[in-house]
């Protein structure tokens, strides 16, 4: 009697649905921990991204506010910080308006309007605001004078995720090149005089990777408890200079 | 039937299924780690900038009243660095590399004396910059209120460059400068702050950094 090369008895087969149990429940639980540190890095990447396009736009446009091309010239005078800016225009943001004299407009094309063969310089005055998406939001006028301004952008949302925008601005009072306090949105002794914007952001992950439960967030001295979402945040603040008002 | 060879074949399905995962993880590692390098990359460059700029406020600090004939009002040529208004290219922040080395000075360098001086990095050619006195705007100043005849207008176009090709980054600030005056000029390579420079004058507005912005 020859014996089949193929056949397996029931013993042997429990036997091997015993072993393979237990290597699955490993390695279920091993692909479980891993998909959970991929999900927990992914979102710590998207996390960082965002932290890092926000701060990118906003130290662009804070460093170039109160940009004229001939500061000799009072044509050319500018607010950098504009009067719209505002403390607390909805909940949990408040909105930074900024100008500066530019050739390019705002989708940083060319002004079309030329003297002597070069772009002329127009106001260009940049908004950035929460929309009601928790999106950092980015509006854009530009015009020749301030009456003439024209919609470019309307509040585009940029950054995804921002639960939370606040703003400081450094006053210089006694105008020795240095800040002496900072103060909420047009609590400042004069706009001339001031000389940087610190901004705090509250960004949260796309998805819920961490464990459920309120937390609270100290973001420029407002406190604010986040959602039991699961979704992982990250809170950033920046100290922006106006590079056009160095000494 | 033969089943020899099974174990083989499972085993190699479930290598490739495990590669496949490890490929896709360190796809996305890979592009994360891009992407923060770039990032990292132009913030050395905007740093080098940053440096360049700064080297040359602190040049234009430090020249003396000598240096510029003092009836002059427009396109007063100081030593070799400063260019007249309209010298320097529409947009140098598009201009190669060559043209920079040829027309820039390295931070830290001094254009007049030639040789380098002060700080200069590894890579001097990374932080370079060019300046040109765009306006002179004469000061009554009979009581001696401000302390000074004049006030030069520079253009400072700063360049500086990260690992790869690519991460290129020009600034450009207009600086105002004094000059005409019983007041102290800082040293070169600086001492001290910069700011010590403009608190000598009354004047806010007369002195130091008053426009700026990112070119490329």
């Amino acid at each position: 009697m020859t014996r089949r090369n193929c056949g397996i008895t029931l013993i042997e087969l429990l036997v091997a649905l015993l072993l393979t149990a237990f290597l699955l429940l490993g390695l279920v639980q091993l692909v479980t921990a891993a998909g959970t540190a991929m999900r927990l890095q992914d979102n710590q990447a998207q996390l960082q991204d965002q932290a890092r396009f926000a701060m990118h736009l906003l130290a662009d446009a804070v460093g170039q506010a109160a940009y004229s091309p001939e500061p000799w010239n009072p044509d050319f005078e500018i607010e950098g910080i504009a009067a719209q800016t505002m403390d607390s225009v909805s909940a949990n943001s408040d909105r930074l308006v900024v100008r500066s004299w530019s050739d390019l407009n705002c989708f940083d094309n060319r002004n079309p309007d030329t003297q002597s063969g070069k772009p002329r310089f127009y106001i260009r005055e940049s908004t950035f605001e929460l929309n009601g998406s928790g999106n950092l939001a980015r509006g854009c006028r530009y015009g020749p004078s301030l009456a003439e301004l024209v919609t470019q952008v309307r509040r585009q949302g940029i950054v995804p995720g921002v639960e939370s925008f606040q703003l400081l601005f450094g006053d210089d009072q006694d105008q020795d090149g240095n800040v002496d306090r900072w103060v909420r949105a047009g609590h400042w002794s004069n706009e001339r005089r001031v000389l940087g914007v610190r901004a705090g952001l509250l960004l949260a992950g796309p998805g819920a990777v961490v464990e459920t439960g309120t937390r609270v967030h100290d973001i420029l001295d407002v406190r604010i408890s986040s959602r039991a979402d699961g979704k992982l945040r990250q809170a950033i603040e920046l100290t922006l200079a106006l590079r056009s008002r160095r000494r | 039937m033969n089943c020899r060879g099974m174990a083989l074949l499972t085993g190699l399905l479930l290598l490739a299924a495990v590669s496949l995962l490890a490929i896709t993880a360190a796809g996305t590692m890979t592009l994360q780690q891009h992407q923060s390098a770039n990032f990292a990359d132009k913030t050395r460059a905007r740093s080098k900038a940053l440096l360049a700029e700064s080297f040359a406020r602190a040049w234009l600090y430090s020249r003396a009243d000598s240096e510029r004939a003092s009836s002059c009002t427009a396109n007063c040529l100081l030593p070799p660095g400063i260019y007249h208004d309209e010298d320097i290219p529409d947009n140098p922040e598009f201009k190669s590399m060559a043209w920079w080395r040829d027309h820039g000075v390295p931070a830290g360098g001094s254009p007049g004396s030639g040789p380098v001086t002060g700080y200069v990095g590894e890579k001097p050619m990374e932080s370079l910059w060019v300046m040109e006195e765009l306006h002179f705007e004469p000061v009554d100043d009979d009581s001696g209120e401000t302390g000074y005849s004049g006030v030069g207008y520079y253009r400072i176009f700063s360049r500086g460059s990260g690992n790869g090709p690519a991460s290129v980054v020009t600034c450009e600030a207009i600086v105002a400068r004094p000059w005409g005056g019983e007041f102290r000029t800082v040293e070169f390579p600086p001492q001290a702050p910069l700011s010590r420079f403009c608190s000598q004058f009354s004047d806010a507005g007369a002195c130091g950094t008053l426009a700026w912005r990112m070119r490329r």
